[in-house]
């Protein structure tokens, strides 16, 4: 099938328009413990552009199929290497200095669409 | 600062790149004078100007007016795919760049009017007879 030949075009102005900051924390086995069992722990990647949109009473599926509310629906350039095990560390918001970084975990499948990749996150609260 | 006098192509190209910039067309189809953007817009306004090299065209004005028609008919053909779309999650109002060259190539075209010989447009006043319908008839 001929791809359209403006997707590229899209997928372009997709990314342009991506005015927060953030990297993925890619979930990896880093060692194992003295019982011979994995360790996984999150190892932040390159810092990308994305667009953070704050969700309100937004739900999303998790992996076990329950409804939860999500605080963020992030888009990622098209290609982003990001898989549904890993997190993602929002690091800043429209350029603002001041802003903390946010760790969240992704819910549900990432949703790798035409010109953009979609996650949905929440943040993380717990102590891991 | 005096106006200029006269142009060469690299001047001229520098002067289309600005009006280009100047509005975000040149950043939004990615138009440069290094990549040739400008190349066939040069051309057409020499076309219609009727000179073979820039250095020739020695109507400041003229020159100007017809090369910014050029440039807003190029912005138009270029702009035939930016349309409204919606994808994964996010609009994008892309026609209003395309109603952006419109309002542009509409004031460049009556820029250039005066310097468009072939056209050659004229005004005739008639004269307008007015009846009423309710008046007295003139038998």
């Amino acid at each position: 099938m001929k791809p359209l030949p403006i997707l590229d075009r899209h997928q372009q102005q997709a990314a342009d328009v991506m005015y927060d900051h953030g990297r993925v924390l890619v979930r990896q086995l880093v060692e194992t413990d003295t019982h011979n069992r994995p360790v996984y722990d999150y190892l932040a990647s390159e810092e990308t552009p994305c667009g953070v949109r704050t969700a309100v009473n937004h739900e999303a599926t998790d992996a076990e199929g329950n409804v939860v509310l999500v605080d963020y629906v992030i888009r990622l350039p098209h290609g982003t290497d990001v898989a549904d095990g890993d997190r993602f560390r929002i690091t800043n918001r429209h350029g603002w200095p001041a802003y903390a970084p946010v760790d969240c975990e992704l819910v549900g499948a990432v949703q790798r669409g035409p010109t953009a990749v979609t996650i949905t996150a929440r943040e993380v609260t717990h102590g891991d | 600062m005096a106006a200029p006098t006269s142009y060469d192509e690299a001047g001229f190209k520098a002067y289309l790149h600005g009006r280009a910039a100047r509005s975000g067309v040149a950043d939004a189809f990615g138009w440069s004078i290094e990549a040739g953007s400008y190349d066939d817009v040069v051309v057409e306004a020499l076309l219609a100007y009727g000179a073979a090299e820039v250095s020739e065209a020695t109507d400041v004005a003229k020159l100007r007016a017809l090369g910014g028609l050029a440039l807003w008919q190029a912005a138009r053909e270029a702009a035939v795919l930016e349309v409204d779309y919606s994808a994964d999650g996010t609009s994008f109002s892309r026609e209003a760049i395309f109603a952006h060259i419109e309002a542009l190539l509409a004031q460049a075209r009556l820029d250039a009017l005066p310097y468009q010989a072939a056209l050659d447009y004229s005004v005739d006043i008639l004269s307008v007879a007015h009846r009423d319908p309710y008046g007295a008839l003139d038998l």
